[in-house]
């Protein structure tokens, strides 16, 4: 258990500490290897790459050095990505039989290693993971913390402003004020239908029962998207903290996250970061002192595609077969054991802290007119850059294709691109906006 | 129901330390089901009827969760699993004469799987990769453009 003082501390002095992976200039005589533990990296043994520099910089005696895993940088089809702060030196495609040539040339001699940096669309060779195009044209919102922090580490999610958003709401903000601030930011689904999410919060705070319950849609089912398994691998605390804001907001004691069992590394992560919550009382009862209590569990699907959708999501966590229930009653009013329900994305939950945080007007000054704030996109296929990419709304697909994801391999045309799930359109050139020549 | 065999289901010991970890609660089925899938690679018919026993329900309750989810299996899995898709961009590439091979060679229908459990047939899922033409989906690896006089 660890009062609010304490936690403040703990903010303050981590903040220092890892000051060199925001600032270029940190003052600082350490190093910090960043390793990407996502699952595109780590099934191309980014485990290996993180054991052999531990045992390189042991032998070798290196000081001030640390190894750390993170989530997803993005840029998968450069992994398993490894970067150097705090002068962020970008290394890609790194195997462990690496690792010794860069703990040599790089954290001994203090030379970059040419060979293993990588090169842009146009050719240049990048040293910094920043001055890559794929980056320049993206704004991250939701996944900001992802390959900043390890995601097993909550010190470090505190560090990074970390439930700083659950405290402004349950010592400054009255239920209503904080489902006022969601609906003016102009934050919708992200599930897919873009429900307006302060209105579902305002739903389920006005439906009428003893008991509410505050679940987290982790199913993701749709063929190649891995934007929620990304979240919930490189910034887990940032969902507890949203889920225990919306339980705030709607009174809700109980959440439950639903993942789907094929994201072993997500349930893993996840699970240790309610684990931690625990320990340090953010998860409990009367956390810091006051009415407010709640309690998080994780529940695993097991291979069933329609479970995404939420009255079958409800059905699989009562542990029944996942067959949808007819609508309505909306789980808003009768959801999980009848009881008034608030169902949210992974994705919608992480953007919650940074809305609390910064304020509405600033959510609501990025994006469109009728959809506010940024997307994450998990780019596959014949594109250069395959990866994880969030852009502000309004981004045309010609941006994500070609100025983010690099164009199609082999300077090829472009075809089709789909969007969403297997029942989702295909979008031509016509609509892509491009002229032939790109 | 055929009987299916498992040495020490009813005494299984391992069998009794998950279910210990979950309160009767029939909401933890699934959660019991993936744990038992785990460490058997499927769910035996003691095991079910142990289950049943264990949350209060009827057998044919645990039968029907079983047999929604595809991650449960009645049958124990092999050591490589094999599925062909089906969908119908594959299927215009003559996946079903793949199909047909890959049953002729391992002599074994669709769901089923090789004496030596080395190799369990999947059957007729549609795989993800539908940007591959043809594909085969054995364990993590896909076989690209696979014909089938290769299979």
């Amino acid at each position: 258990m660890k009062s609010l003082e304490e936690i403040k501390k703990i903010r303050e002095e981590k903040r220092k500490e890892l000051d060199l992976r925001v600032n270029l200039k940190a003052d600082t005589h350490e190093k910090h290897i960043l390793v990407c533990r996502g699952t595109g990296c780590t099934s191309s043994k980014s485990e290996d790459i993180i054991n052999n520099f531990k045992k390189l910089i042991k032998e070798k005696n290196i000081p001030n050095v640390r190894v750390i895993q993170t989530g997803c940088f993005g840029l998968c089809a450069k992994g398993p990505i490894v970067i150097i702060r705090p002068e962020d030196t970008f290394y890609a495609m790194v195997t462990p039989g690496d690792c010794e040539e860069i703990v040599n040339t790089h954290l001994i001699e203090g030379k970059t290693v040419d060979r293993l940096l990588c090169k842009d669309i146009d050719g240049t060779q990048v040293k910094r993971l920043d001055d890559l195009g794929f980056y320049k044209k993206q704004e991250r919102i939701a996944l900001k913390n992802c390959g900043k922090i390890d995601p097993e580490n909550i010190d470090e999610y505190i560090a990074f402003d970390g439930y700083l958003a659950l405290e402004k709401v349950l010592f400054s903000m009255s239920q209503d004020e904080v489902i006022e601030e969601i609906t003016k930011s102009g934050l919708r689904g992200r599930g897919g239908a873009g429900f307006p999410t302060g209105k579902k919060w305002a739903f389920t705070k006005m439906a009428e029962g003893d008991q509410k319950y505050v679940v987290c849609n982790a199913d993701e089912g749709d063929p190649g998207a891995f934007m929620d398994r990304s979240i919930l691998e490189g910034d887990p605390h940032s969902v507890i903290e949203a889920m225990m804001i919306a339980g705030y907001a709607i009174g809700a004691d109980q959440g439950y996250i639903y993942v789907r069992a094929e994201y072993p590394i997500a349930v893993q992560r996840f699970g240790k970061a309610i684990e931690q919550a625990r320990e340090y009382g953010i998860l409990g009862k009367n956390i810091w002192g006051t009415d407010f209590s709640f309690d998080l569990n994780i529940r695993l699907g097991a291979g069933a595609f329609v479970c995404g959708e939420e009255t079958a999501l409800l059905e699989s966590i009562e542990g029944r077969a996942g067959r949808p229930r007819l609508k309505p009653p909306f789980p808003a009013n009768v959801g999980l054991w009848q009881k008034p329900t608030l169902i949210n994305n992974v994705e919608t939950y992480a953007n919650i802290t940074k809305i609390i945080l910064n304020g509405a007007d600033w959510y609501a000054g990025i994006g469109t007119e009728k959809s506010k704030g940024t997307k994450v996109f998990a780019l596959g296929g014949n594109v250069v850059n395959t990866g994880l990419v969030e852009v502000p709304m309004g981004t045309t697909l010609r941006e994500i294709v070609y100025d983010i994801g690099g164009g199609i391999p082999n300077g090829r045309d472009f075809k089709a691109a789909q969007t969403g799930g297997p029942s989702r359109r295909m979008y031509t050139k016509r609509i892509l906006g491009c002229s032939n020549r790109l | 129901m055929e009987e299916v065999k498992c040495e020490n289901c009813k005494k299984d010991e391992e069998l009794e330390k998950i279910l210990l970890q979950y309160k009767q609660d029939k909401d933890n089925l699934i959660q019991i089901l993936n744990e038992v899938q785990e460490h058997y690679g499927y769910i035996p018919t003691p095991a079910q009827m142990r289950i049943a026993e264990y949350l209060g329900i009827t057998l044919a309750e645990v039968y029907g969760v079983i047999t929604f989810y595809s991650r449960f299996t009645l049958k124990p899995k092999g050591k490589y699993n094999i599925a062909v898709c089906l969908g119908t961009a594959c299927y215009v590439k003559g996946s079903e004469k793949i199909l047909e091979r890959v049953k002729e060679r391992l002599k074994i229908d669709a769901g089923e799987t090789t004496p030596d459990r080395k190799i369990f047939h999947r059957g007729n899922k549609m795989y993800r990769g539908l940007r591959t033409s043809t594909s085969i989906y054995n364990k993590r690896r896909s076989l690209r453009k696979s014909n089938c006089t290769k299979s």
